[in-house]
């Protein structure tokens, strides 16, 4: 069997040696300037994912458009996080390692994040997070920022809808990650606070196929409201199966597009939440370019998080330095004079958002719309 | 690319080191151990909590090779009188409780958001050129498992595994003590795999119960059946060319067309195939065991 | 909860891991070794309902009888493909083989419908109120369809010449050969016949919740149970343990003494227990195993 030696030792050479001949055209090569972005583009957020994308995507064409980065055009190596954290940390590897990017955009859910942030923060590459609002995400060091407000705002923002709305009784479903978590103690402290009485607190494991038994606990003690949020895929089934259980209550979503963006209709009839907004000017103008680059609206708030993260990354290579040191230093200051498409976008002392402003949606006749008492 | 390659080496050299581990117990022993994440776990979770605690790394890798050898022992006590079949189904369904344990119980570990941030040992002091440093860390980690279970291997106590393997009854009617030589094989494969959880959870930095589960056990046999099970040498070429696999997959994106979608589907499909592949066509391996006796696979036919 | 709620949870589970059940425990008489494939032939099964329901739009009864006539006939064809080859090699090697298919099934799915959820496109199901239980009529015909199928599977292996043949061959095979039954036809049948109840099973499965292509795959363990616990090799095992099964993981799940319940995120250790318990009391199952 010498020639099967010889063949596999062939083919093995052959395959460590391919990317080495076409190395120079990755790069940095033409002048280019090349950043990363990891987003979930398989799994269970893909919906969230090509959202993300979509935004980054459109904001570099604006700004090449626009000049690029003082004459050289900017660009993006998409990896795919394959919603797990695994692969995600995998990809900023690649990205860091190989691809010896200075700045990553990403990721989506904050088990996903924070591994691969902890990762950039110790190689001292910067990261713009669009989608993560774990309170850990401020815990990560001085290399990581996000353009999304973090927990502590939702989470209570929600709270407090659900007592607008006359609920004093509400059961909590979140999933079973720093996300859900974090959003947890931040709904039932400001729930709470406020007089209201938490019936029961499901933590939801991710990725599964049925949720009955969760669901069964969930309505026990008989809540007058759902204070949930849950991932695309895990929600269109939470939501299905609690109807089909027959299940009454008014369900109250942080988040609403991404709780209701693929489930069933029939089943998300109703629901009230709260998501980012993006109707000011800003977030118009990307609406409609939106429209026109890919023929249809936007999914959610998190391709107009992401392209803010994109814009405010090429505005600090403007302003300071290209490498990553300069970007970290220069963003806090570029995002005071930047005309956001998700509203006043400014970073606190751990380089996370300031404020954030939320509409108020139902979820009715198919689709989201702005919701007033 | 360099760094690519040393990328490359460093998880290669990693899986190598359990592979050998599943080799000792399978390949020599003829055990159907399916619980090797398991051990890989142990040694994970162990040596990474011990050394963000505060412990020497070196200390944090023993505990966790020696959780992991309790665990074996757990592992080995129904083998006594089950078929190897029931057994291997045993081996999975231990290892995936322990999982689920960890997952669950957050005050442990932290459940399923995972370890994250574990400090790389010595990193202040190689800076820029740690994959390097890290990288001659494990080959020569690699080396001493090599050669110490080599060493076993063609002591008295291989023989006596290696004819556990062959004629279990045999064994028993000399009068060997059935029960603690597989037990035995079991705690040596299961140390030496839970440095290698060590080796990789101190170099990818973040660890969960999810990193851990069946589809890693199944990977190191596929690497051990590629290679060569019974045979050492083969068993580290087996670990090059399947981390070859799972490793480029994401770097060939880049060169050649691949929707997103696909690039993770054909990563599995390629080592499914090439498990069936082998196991049919050469189920010795690249390189079988360079001995002649009737293997538990097909007769030995000649070549 | 209601006793009767129960009892149809418990039915519908039972119904769905018996059909998986009797495709293990029939490769594992027949051919003697533990196929960690046949869930992935669930998969592919459920997978090609939809292919020819959501995709080519055939009635979903149609669409699903087709699935599990092709899904079958590929059963034989990876006998003939990989496992025809085995036949000397030792079970274990088989079960190795099995794995590997498993997961080339698993991928194959993915690579062609991808990795999100799909499902058969019925919708929301309103939920009927039985004798106190909420049930969705979906869940009533997936009891029914599994009974159906259960049933005329016994009158099959007692009424046919083919089922006398299969139970020849699994009791003895030199004799069978002797008396001059074509055992490796037999084998090829067998095939047919366990992968055709995986993917009933497996279309049972996509229709309750849905399809993604980790279904199968994520009811391993609980399968192998179901099995062990009625007995390798028997297939009237295989039902009576997919009951005790599910009347254990239901029962678990419900039981609130003074406050103190089975933490919902163990249920998956639930099929360890039982597992552990058969083993240590009874290893030869509920019903008994075959000794080839």
């Amino acid at each position: 069997m010498k020639t099967l030696h010889k063949l596999v030792a062939l083919l093995v050479v052959v395959v460590l040696l391919l990317p080495t001949t076409a190395c120079g055209q990755l790069g940095g090569g033409g002048g280019e300037l090349t950043i990363g972005a990891i987003f979930p583009l398989t799994g269970a957020s893909t919906h969230e994912g090509i959202d993300e994308r979509r935004g980054v995507e459109l904001a570099v064409e604006q700004i090449n458009a626009d000049g690029g980065i003082d004459g050289r055009d900017l660009k993006v190596i998409f990896e795919d996080s394959e919603s797990r954290p695994e692969a995600g940390t995998d990809a900023a590897h690649k990205l860091i390692d190989v691809n010896k990017v200075p700045a990553i955009i990403g990721i989506f859910s904050s088990g996903v994040t924070l591994p691969a942030a902890a990762y950039a923060q110790e190689q001292g590459v910067v990261m713009v997070n669009p989608g993560s609002t774990s309170p850990k995400c401020a815990e990560v060091g001085d290399y990581f920022f996000s353009t999304i407000g973090l927990d502590h705002l939702m989470g209570s923002e929600q709270a407090k809808l659900a007592l607008d709305e006359g609920y004093t009784k509400a059961a909590i479903l979140v999933p079973n990650n720093p996300f859900g978590i974090g959003m947890e103690e931040w709904m039932v402290k400001t729930f709470e606070e406020n007089g209201g009485e938490i019936t029961t607190i499901i933590e939801y494991p991710l990725a599964q196929t049925d949720y009955r038994a969760e669901l069964q606990r969930l309505f026990e003690g008989d809540p007058e409201a759902i204070l949930y949020t849950a991932y695309g895929e895990e929600s269109k089934i939470l939501t299905k199966q609690a109807m089909e259980m027959g299940a009454e209550a008014q369900w109250i979503g942080g988040y609403l597009t991404m709780c209701t963006g693929v489930a069933d209709p029939q089943t998300v009839d109703g629901h009230i939440g709260l998501e980012p907004a993006y109707h000011m000017p800003a977030g118009q103008a990307f609406t409609e370019a939106f429209k026109e680059k890919f023929g249809e609206e936007p999914g959610g708030p998190f391709s107009y998080l992401a392209y803010d993260a994109a814009w405010l990354i090429a505005l600090a290579m403007r302003e300071g330095g290209t490498d990553a040191e300069s970007i970290k230093n220069t963003l806090p200051e570029v995002a005071k004079g930047y005309d956001a498409a998700t509203g006043d976008l400014e970073f606190d002392e751990n380089g996370q958002r300031l404020e954030q402003p939320y509409d108020e949606l139902i979820y009715t006749d198919g689709h989201v719309e702005l919701y007033n008492q | 690319m360099l760094a690519f390659l040393i990328h490359f080496l460093v998880m290669t050299g990693i899986f190598a080191i359990v592979a050998l581990s599943l080799n000792f117990q399978v390949g020599l022993t003829g055990l159907s151990n399916f619980g090797q994440a398991a051990f890989m776990l142990i040694g994970a979770y162990t040596s990474a909590m011990m050394y963000m605690a505060g412990v020497p790394f070196v200390f944090g890798v023993l505990a966790g090779m020696v959780v992991s050898s309790i665990f074996a022992l757990i592992i080995a006590l129904p083998s006594h009188n089950l078929r190897a079949d029931y057994w291997a189904i045993v081996s999975i369904a231990a290892a995936e409780s322990l999982r689920l344990f960890v997952n669950n119980e957050k005050w442990l570990a932290e459940g399923p958001f995972g370890i994250r941030g574990i400090p790389r040992p010595l990193s202040s002091l190689f800076g820029d050129s740690y994959t390097l440093f890290y990288l001659v860390f494990v080959v020569v980690c690699l080396a001493a498992v090599y050669f110490a279970l080599e060493r076993l291997n063609r002591s008295p106590f291989g023989r006596v595994l290696r004819g556990l393997r062959e004629a279990e009854d045999l064994m028993e009617a000399l009068g060997k003590d059935v029960f603690r030589f597989k037990a035995l094989a079991m705690i040596v494969g299961g140390l030496v795999a839970a440095l290698g959880g060590s080796l990789y959870a101190h170099y990818i930095t973040f660890i969960s119960p999810e990193t851990f589960a069946p589809d890693v056990t199944f990977l190191i046999w596929t690497m051990m059946i590629v290679g060569g099970s019974g045979n050492a040498k083969g068993v580290l070429l087996g670990a090059l060319v399947i981390t070859l696999l799972n490793t480029s997959t994401r770097l060939l994106k880049d060169y050649l067309y691949l929707p997103s979608s696909l690039v993770a589907a054909l990563r599995t499909l390629s080592i499914g195939v090439l498990t069936i592949g082998f196991v049919v066509a050469r189920p010795q391996g690249i390189l079988p065991e360079r001995r002649h006796v009737v293997s538990y696979g097909k007769e030995e036919g000649g070549s | 909860m209601q006793i009767t709620q129960l009892i149809f949870n418990i039915l519908t589970r039972a119904s769905e891991l018996a059909l998986i059940g009797i495709s293990l425990t029939l490769v594992y008489d027949l051919l003697d070794f533990a196929s960690f494939a046949q869930n992935s032939f669930a998969t592919l099964g459920a997978y090609l309902a939809l292919l020819f329901s959501v995709g080519l739009g055939m009635p979903l009864i149609l669409a699903a009888v087709l699935a599990v006539i092709i899904t079958g006939i590929l059963g034989m064809l990876t006998d003939r493909a990989i496992f025809q080859w085995l036949r000397e090699s030792s079970a274990f090697i088989r079960m190795v083989a099995s794995i590997g298919l498993a997961q080339g099934i698993r991928s194959m799915v993915q690579v062609f419908w991808g990795g999100q959820i799909k499902d058969y496109g019925l919708g929301v199901q309103e939920p009927l109120t039985i004798l106190g239980a909420t049930v969705t009529p979906i869940r009533i015909l997936i009891v029914v369809v599994a009974g159906v199928a259960m049933l005329g599977f016994h009158l099959f292996l007692h009424r046919t010449n083919l089922g006398r043949s299969i139970r020849a061959t699994s009791d003895n095979r030199e004799l069978a050969e002797a008396t001059g039954i074509d055992t490796e036809r037999v084998v090829l049948y067998v095939w047919f016949l366990a992968c055709a109840f995986a993917a009933i099973g497996g279309i049972l499965i996509g229709l309750e919740t849905q399809l993604r292509p980790s279904m199968g795959q994520v009811i391993l363990l609980a399968t192998f149970c179901v099995v062990i616990l009625g007995g390798i090799g028997n297939v009237y095992g295989a039902m009576v343990g997919s009951l005790i099964f599910a009347a254990a993981e239901n029962i678990g799940i419900a039981i609130n003494i003074g406050g103190f319940q089975f933490p919902v995120r163990y249920k998956p250790a639930l099929a360890f227990i039982v597992l552990i318990l058969t083993l240590l009391i009874r290893p030869s199952g509920v019903l008994g195993r075959k000794e080839s």
